[in-house]
């Protein structure tokens, strides 16, 4: 080896010459390293830094936009519901305001007719029989011998008569009381009628003044949203999340249909389309049956919209009614087309499935393998199975507009939150990185005074003796570009005990 | 117009990406010598064996071996799948039909003309473009050639693999193995030296060795 070599014979002695030429090198560059580590070190934190510094930033401005998207999703949300309250409220006062007019002739005809059966039943007292004056008449006749046989006669006649009066009159009497009793039970049913016409109306109003409530309580709910306060935003996040995490379940197994769906047009597809083509390593074929369901799905998402129960498309949703109608209508009519294209072509890949058991009868068993699997009895049940399934999965997966919907609007926040939260980690761990450089280039430093120790230590000897303190002072004084404040202040320590030192040397 | 632009630019993208799905060449050389017709049975499961793997757009062809197999009318049955599963499984029908009847009424050739076989072969496979290439031999590779035949010629492989089906030992190939063994040795030097791959075939009960 060249070093062991370099005092020929004296390999040791080389070394040794090495090493304190190499510890005397690393001495007298000693400041310019450790300037060097310093400014690299701070370089690299100041980086780190202001990357942290920008992410925390990013963070808080994404976080702004994320409660002003939330609010504002919130908003028209509750605009929505609010809207539908309206709707009902609307539709309950219309058709219970039109039924008033009838329910009121009702009322005032039961009314009448009540005051008819009360005014018959009006009690007339019974006339006054005509022969109490003739008793009368009688009664102040001369009480004589000979009228006494004539007077006995007729009143006895007048008596016999009253008798038969009373009990006329008294039958008569029984007769209208029966009559006003039966009046007055016919009245029973107005009653009856009139009670259960006013509970209708009681509940009626009822039901008004429940949906009053509610519209109270969604107005209030969209006071709060407008105001954005700190409830309405927590409020939105919960139920954002919930809806987030549903949403997406109910698309997975959407997925899942889906899939399904493809797997039972693939093969019939290789058909229409050239089997030996391929995109990007995939068969036209599939790629075909893939954008055929694609195409199922965005004519739903379509169909969905045009009858207003998603939001996704402005231009669809602020159409004019009977344009938006006939849209509707023209959807639904390439959806029911493409659902029987689908149910075709899940009768074409039965039957090339049993085309394709036939010639694997006929290469294996020849002719006559193959018209005894032809000759065979065959279920139609698969077959009408694959068919209704072709027809009626995407019917199915047009639903998943509504899901579709609810996963892109809550899906901006929670990503958006997700972002937020990587962000303020990134930051937090960047900051770390910053402390880390610190130390470690403070250890970099001291592993460099490790391998320079010899001359430092003959240094630090000859500055620890007395006179040579005013050096020792000036050492000290010279400035390190990184240190701790809590290096600085032991060094100021230092300095302030040796500047004592010295002026007790004075 | 910006939109226009775009869109034609990714039909023109989509166009572009299309490509052809990799095909297989397949061509079958059938010993129609001696007594190896008697093996011609299995032969036709192997065809039959492969009818039912290939797919739409691959190419199959099966030609007998005989005193001088280097003519097209060897050909027994040829056919490049149709691109519609329906087609093609009509295509397959017929040329196993094709197939069965050439086995029933084959007679046995004098000689045995492998290399014009292959050199066919080569031929056929490199006219239907495939995008893999396999040459399959079923015979027990011992080559006779009439008087005045020559096929001592570079047959020029690449890309091409040769497998050698049903290697069936002869008379003498008992009473001394080695011959056996160099006599395959020999093809598979014969065949690497011309670029192709070799690959011996003698159980064809394994479905696995019989993947292509």
């Amino acid at each position: 080896m060249f070093i062991s070599n370099l005092i020929p014979g004296e390999p040791v002695l080389s070394w040794l010459l090495v090493i304190i030429a190499a510890n005397l090198i690393l001495y007298f560059i000693r400041q310019s390293a450790h300037e060097l580590l310093d400014n690299l070190t701070q370089m690299i934190i100041q980086n780190l830094k202001l990357l942290s510094h920008a992410l925390v930033k990013t963070a808080k401005q994404m976080n702004r936009r994320n409660r002003e998207v939330l609010l504002e999703h919130g908003k028209q949300q509750a605009e929505r519901e609010l809207e539908r309250q309206f709707i009902r409220l609307g539709t309950l006062v219309e058709k219970d305001l039109a039924r008033y007019p009838t329910i009121q002739r009702n009322i005032e005809q039961n009314i009448s007719h009540m005051e008819d059966k009360l005014s018959q039943t009006s009690e007339v007292p019974a006339p006054l029989p005509e022969w109490t004056e003739a008793v009368e008449s009688i009664t102040r006749l001369k009480d004589t011998t000979k009228n006494d046989a004539v007077v006995g006669k007729l009143l006895q006649a007048i008596y016999e008569a009253f008798h038969k009066q009373q009990g006329e009159v008294l039958g008569t009497y029984r007769q209208d009381i029966a009559k006003r009793h039966t009046l007055l039970k016919g009245a029973m049913g107005h009653w009856r009628h009139l009670i259960h016409k006013i509970s209708q109306l009681h509940k009626q109003w009822q039901h008004l003044n429940d949906q009053a409530q509610k519209i109270d309580l969604q107005v209030e709910r969209f006071e709060n949203m407008v105001q954005g306060t700190d409830k309405a935003e927590r409020l939105l996040k919960a139920s954002n999340t919930t809806q987030f995490v549903i949403s997406l379940v109910v698309m997975v197994i959407a997925g899942f249909g889906a899939f399904v769906n493809y797997n039972l047009i693939a093969l019939p597809m290789s058909e229409l389309m050239p089997a030996t083509s391929q995109v990007a390593g995939y068969n036209v074929a599939d790629i075909g049956a893939a954008v055929i369901i694609m195409l199922e799905i965005t004519v739903g998402l379509f169909f969905m919209e045009a009858i207003g129960i998603t939001r996704l498309f402005p231009v669809i949703h602020f159409m004019e009614d009977k344009k938006r109608m006939i849209w509707a209508w023209v959807c639904i009519t390439f959806l029911l087309a493409l659902c029987g294209v689908e149910a075709g072509l899940a009768y074409m890949r039965e039957t090339m499935v049993a085309d394709k058991a036939m010639l694997t009868s006929f290469l294996v068993g020849g002719e006559e393998a193959a018209s005894t699997a032809a000759a065979a009895e065959h279920s139609n049940i698969p077959m009408i199975g694959q068919m209704t399934l072709g027809f009626v999965l995407p019917l199915i997966l047009m639903f998943v507009a509504i899901p579709f919907e609810s996963f892109i609007h809550t899906g901006r926040h929670v990503v958006g939150g997700l972002i937020v939260n990587l962000c303020i980690f990134v930051s937090t761990a960047l900051r770390s990185l910053a402390v880390f450089m610190k130390q470690f280039n403070k250890s970099l430093k001291h592993i460099y005074d490790i391998l320079c120790f010899a001359p430092l230590w003959v240094v630090n000897l000859i500055e620890n003796k007395p006179k040579s303190l005013k050096t020792v002072v000036t050492d000290e004084q010279e400035p390190l570009a990184l240190e701790s404040d809590d290096a600085k202040s032991s060094k100021s320590k230092k300095k302030d005990a040796a500047i004592h030192l010295n002026q007790e040397a004075k | 117009m910006k939109q226009l632009l775009i869109t034609l630019s990714i039909v023109f993208a989509l166009t572009a990406c299309t490509e052809h799905k990799p095909t297989t060449g397949l061509y079958l050389l059938l010993d129609t010598s001696g007594t190896y017709t008697k093996e011609l049975k299995k032969a036709q499961q192997i065809i039959n064996y492969y009818l039912a793997q290939l797919e739409p757009g691959d190419s199959f062809a099966v030609a007998r071996i005989d005193s001088g197999s280097f003519s097209e009318t060897d050909i027994i049955a040829k056919v490049t799948f149709d691109q519609r599963p329906s087609r093609a499984n009509e295509q397959k029908r017929v040329f196993s039909a094709t197939i069965s009847q050439f086995i029933e009424t084959v007679k046995s050739s004098a000689y045995t003309d492998i290399s014009g076989g292959i050199l066919l072969a080569k031929e056929y496979l490199n006219e239907t473009g495939a995008d893999k290439k396999f040459i399959m031999v079923f015979s027990d590779m011992q080559e006779e050639l009439p008087k005045g035949y020559k096929r001592d010629f570079e047959l020029s492989l690449p890309d091409y693999e040769v497998i050698a089906l049903n290697v069936t030992k002869l008379r003498s190939d008992n009473q001394d193995p080695a011959q056996y063994m160099q006599r395959l040795k020999d093809w598979q030097q014969r065949i690497e030296q011309s670029g192709g791959k070799w690959r011996m075939i003698n159980d064809l009960e394994r479905e696995q060795s019989l993947a292509l």
